[in-house]
């Protein structure tokens, strides 16, 4: 029966497939961009109207260029009359993070781009960098340090009360450092407490000096940041308060955590802040955090009108925000964390200067930069243009195959060179290119070892690995990037995960912590810069780029007022500062 | 809850079982049904032991200091031999305390799968409807369609159609040509079905074909682009719960299902399509028709129920979606069901949650498989379960 149809049933399969195929094609090149979100299209096909790459639709795409055109121009009006217009009380925000966060229990808490863009709603710091780079007190009254910056008073602001309705005075601020610096991960920022947590002492009602052995400037920026953040002691009490929800003195209140799912937090009606015309923040009613780690389903959301905000620090989506976002990206802070490869220093093969010189003379990382980075910028340091201690040329090996296989003729090659990666397919696409430009470039056998991410993390902080992929620093300060670079964290369980001993390094580090003059910080940074390059401890490869998109009708994303009436600095990498955004 | 629940289905089960298929049966599967269990944890317990990387330093992370991962590894019993940490486990897992999900943050397992089982239990559940509901008709159809006299179209008109198409491409754009394609096949397609015989058959069977060589995850972001970003037929704002209203728990589950749905109807149709060709060359389809039966009787009075065994063994093994969760189409549609978590418990090296969501999947697929064996005897009566037949 099946063998007397044979022609006809191939011809039907054939015809049947070519049909499938033709409607998707056809439903996916019926682009057309989501004006209401700001958005554009999402695949390639959305891509080449931008390029003008197929020339046969050409005068359709034109004529859809001219009405994306005249849309956003449209759009554009609309945003600067709500703008005119001012501030519109009320709404809710959908916000896209890339990740949930593991707990609100912030001492030993991993709290990472997600974790942070969500605390920064319900709870404030004690201190702000403004746009000037300067210290602020924001939550404090005043913030002094005495003059080699070991004595640090912190003055709490008047009539300030926590979620709960508790208040937020002196005490508060001993107890939440005192946790904080009794925490396993914030403990670090207070490892030079000249007497242990004694050295945080409640002086009077509004008052506490934390004091230090060392001179430590960079203090009052770890409190614009997660140590800063003032928690509220009835969190501290909770005995379940590692999966419990947040308490502090946020423009938004943390109402309800479902895990995976949403984080939903709202309006705090006591809230001590008002904009510049008296009108109380915040001024929207609540904000829905959702964790969607898909890349590719927080473009759609957005894309789809489906959620307001999103962060993305995606290679390949970087384009796509640009060019169909245009406009509906919220402003950034010039520090941006480096992708680099980490070297282990501690261990053969790296512990030789001159092999790490050879492999950075290997290295093509314009090649790289092309193919696995596009849209990024190259780093030859590991501070960001824009950044304290930028150089553009700090003297980093520039791409020479033939020296760097010279220099490994008369120093000898390894064995084998393991470079570590972890099983996800773009990483080891990275992995097979140094591979392939170091075993092509410079004779050296390279084998790449992967492995899952928590291995990663396992093997860094442990020293056993030789070379790895990496991304880290962009905090705005050289005193900041301490623990990753100073000898003294180079041992045992070590965040100086590639085991940079280098007494230049550790006097550079700590003349960092002692001195806030911008101008002596950015030396020290330059200086820091070249010393990296001459020792070339690790290769440097590209600043991480990040966008925040929103959507139409979101204003103020990312714009903070001090009380001072400053602004604040912008937001690092990715972050999200949401207390003073309105839609309307 | 969850325990009770489960209790109680089992106690169901086995009172059933009794009744159907007799003491000696039911002994069987019971003993058999503990051994595959205990044999599937203890060697998952085993086999996880050996995935490097410590769970306690990826729990508490880069900066945990050798002390804490010491307490930690300790708190956790990490440090006792494999068969001590099983042991322990099971003992607590049989004593209803299914621990914590998440060491960190100090989650319950209990709170994980109050909250992401029924979502992932009602994905599957709506999936499998619309895939029965697509390949149970569409599959007796075609094959009743297979045995009708076939009416040939000529070959050669295979590379003219194929040439002019790619002619139409070059010269007048893709869009164009993809649209004249849809516009001759779409009528063609709708021929074959109104038609049917052979042709119907195939055009059914090759579209099956065609629909199982596609990703689920093509399938997927296809469907999202085009119902949630281009149409807005489908918000993508996650999971409602029945709470949330009838609607908009519909709403936030069609979608998704559908994609579930047609990446298993395939599959579905295909094997109930096979077993009724099968079966309708059966002797006593033969005798019915000489009876002078109707073919709708035939069909589905005598055809129709023996065929739907292997259907129902397939359906049955694809229970372990309701734990192990339809991965892809939970990332794509933000869905954060089981298997979203399965993943993070395995990516953080959680030992015990995987463990006893292993043991669940296990005494899932083992409830699944004997309930399908007892319901054979009630599908076909000429299969038997156990002594009493």
């Amino acid at each position: 029966m099946l063998t007397s149809q044979g022609s006809s049933r191939l011809l039907v399969r054939l015809l049947a497939f070519l049909a499938a195929f033709s409607l998707i094609a056809a439903a996916c090149g019926s682009s057309g961009g989501d004006e209401e979100t700001g958005g554009g299209d999402s695949d390639s096909a959305g891509e080449e109207v931008e390029t003008g790459g197929d020339d046969s639709d050409s005068g359709d795409e034109d004529a859809m260029e001219d009405e994306e055109a005249m849309e956003d121009e449209e759009d554009a009006m609309e945003d600067e009359d709500a703008m005119a217009d001012g501030p519109v009380m009320g709404g809710d925000l959908t916000v896209l993070l890339e990740a949930e966060s593991d707990t609100w229990d912030i001492p030993g808490a991993n709290c990472a781009v997600s974790c942070i863009s969500v605390m920064d709603s319900v709870a404030d710091t004690m201190t702000r960098v403004n746009e000037n780079n300067e210290i602020e007190p924001f939550l404090l009254e005043s913030y002094e340090t005495n003059e080699d910056f070991t004595v640090h008073t912190l003055v709490m602001r008047d009539g300030i009360t926590f979620h709960d309705g508790t208040p937020a005075d002196g005490a508060a601020v001993h107890r939440s450092l005192t946790e904080m610096a009794s925490g396993l991960l914030q403990g670090q920022v207070f490892i030079d407490l000249a007497e242990g947590t004694d050295s945080i002492v409640l002086v009077d009602d509004k008052t506490v000096t934390v004091t230090f052995s060392v001179p430590y400037a960079t203090f009052g920026r770890n409190l614009a940041g997660r140590t800063g953040w003032l928690i509220a002691p009835s969190f501290w009490d909770n005995p379940e308060r590692a999966g419990a929800n947040m308490v502090a003195t946020g423009a938004f209140i943390m109402d309800e955590w479902s895990r995976d799912e949403q984080t939903v937090v709202t309006k705090n009606p006591n809230y001590w802040r008002t904009d510049a015309d008296g009108t109380q923040l915040p001024y929207l009613d609540s904000i829905t955090f959702r964790p969607v780690p898909d890349v590719s389903t927080r473009r759609a959301t957005m894309e789809s009108g489906d959620a307001d905000v999103n962060m993305d620090s995606f290679g390949e989506n970087l384009d796509f925000w640009d060019n169909q976002w245009e406009g509906n990206l919220a402003p950034t802070s010039e520090s941006r964390e480096t992708t680099y490869l980490l070297l282990n220093n501690g261990a053969p093969p790296f512990d030789n200067p001159d092999f790490r010189r050879a492999i950075a003379l290997c290295t093509d990382r314009d090649e790289y930069l092309a193919f696995r980075a596009p849209g990024n910028q190259l780093a030859n340091g590991p501070f960001a243009e824009g950044d304290l201690g930028f150089l553009d040329d700090p003297g980093f090996p520039a791409f020479d195959p033939e020296a760097g296989s010279a220099l490994l003729d008369e120093i000898g090659r390894p064995e084998e060179l393991v470079y570590g990666t972890t099983n996800v397919p773009s990483n080891l696409l990275t992995a097979e290119l140094f591979a392939d430009q170091w075993s092509t470039n410079c004779g050296l056998t390279v084998n790449i070892d992967q492995f899952d991410q928590s291995e990663l993390i396992t093997k860094a902080i442990g020293g056993a690995f030789q070379v790895f992929l990496w991304r880290n620093h962009g905090q705005g300060h050289p005193g900041l990037e301490y623990v990753w670079w100073h000898s003294r964290h180079a041992a045992g369980l070590a965040l100086n995960f590639g085991r940079i001993v280098n007494t230049d390094l550790d006097a550079l580090m700590q003349s960092t912590w002692a001195t806030n003059d911008l101008g002596e910080l950015d030396a020290l940074g330059q200086d820091i810069n070249r010393l990296f390059a001459e020792n070339v401890h690790n290769i440097w490869l590209n600043t991480t780029e990040w966008r925040t998109p929103y959507a139409n009708g979101v204003h103020n994303v990312n714009n903070i007022t001090l009380p001072s009436g400053n602004n604040e600095i912008g937001s690092p990498a990715g972050r999200l500062r949401l207390a003073e955004t309105w839609k309307g | 809850m969850i325990l009770a629940v489960v209790l109680i289905a089992f106690v169901a089960l086995a009172i059933w079982i009794v009744r159907v298929a007799g003491w000696q049966f039911a002994l069987q599967r019971l003993g058999g049904s503990v051994l595959i269990i205990v044999l599937v944890t203890f060697t998952t317990t085993w086999l996880l032991r050996q995935v490097p990387g410590d769970p306690c330093i990826t729990a508490l992370g880069t900066g945990a200091s050798e002390e804490a991962v010491a307490e930690c590894t300790v708190e956790r019993g990490l440090d006792k031999g494999v068969f001590a940490q099983y042991t322990n486990w099971a003992g607590d897992v049989l004593g209803g305390d299914l621990g914590f999900a998440f060491y960190k943050n100090r989650e319950t397992l209990t709170n994980v799968l109050q909250q992401r089982g029924p979502r992932s239990a009602w994905l599957f559940l709506y999936g499998q409807v619309i895939a029965l509901a697509i390949s149970v008709p569409l599959g007796i159809w075609s094959a009743y369609q297979s045995n009708r006299k076939p009416r040939k179209i000529p070959i050669w008109l295979l590379p003219v159609f194929l040439a002019a198409t790619l002619a139409l491409a070059i010269t007048g754009g893709w869009t164009l040509a993809a649209l004249i394609v849809v516009a001759v096949l779409l009528p063609l397609a709708i021929f074959y079905g109104i038609r049917g015989g052979p042709s119907g058959d195939a055009l059914v069977n090759t579209s099956a074909f065609a629909l199982l060589s596609i990703p689920v995850f093509v399938i997927g972001e296809t469907f999202r682009f085009i119902f949630a970003i281009e149409r807005e037929w489908y918000d993508l704002v996650g999971y409602s719960a029945w709470s949330e209203g009838v609607g908009a728990h519909l709403a936030s589950v069609w979608l998704p299902a559908l994609v579930l749905g047609l990446s298993v109807t395939p599959v579905y149709l295909r094997l109930l399509r096979s077993d009724m060709i099968q079966n309708l060359q059966q002797d006593f389809v033969a005798v019915a028709k000489a009876k002078g039966m109707s073919n709708r009787h035939i069909l589905f009075r005598h055809v129709l129920r023996p065929s739907t065994l292997t259907l129902l063994t397939v359906a049955g093994l694809n229970i372990a979606q309701i734990i192990n969760g339809a991965v892809v189409v939970e990332f794509i549609y933000d869905f954060d069901g089981m298997g979203s978590y399965l993943i993070a418990a395995v990516a953080r090296r959680e030992f015990f949650p995987i463990q006893t969501l292993v043991a669940l999947v296990a005494t899932l697929f083992v409830f699944a498989n004997t309930l399908i064996d007892v319901v054979y005897t009630t599908v076909d009566p000429r299969v038997t379960a156990g002594d009493e037949k």
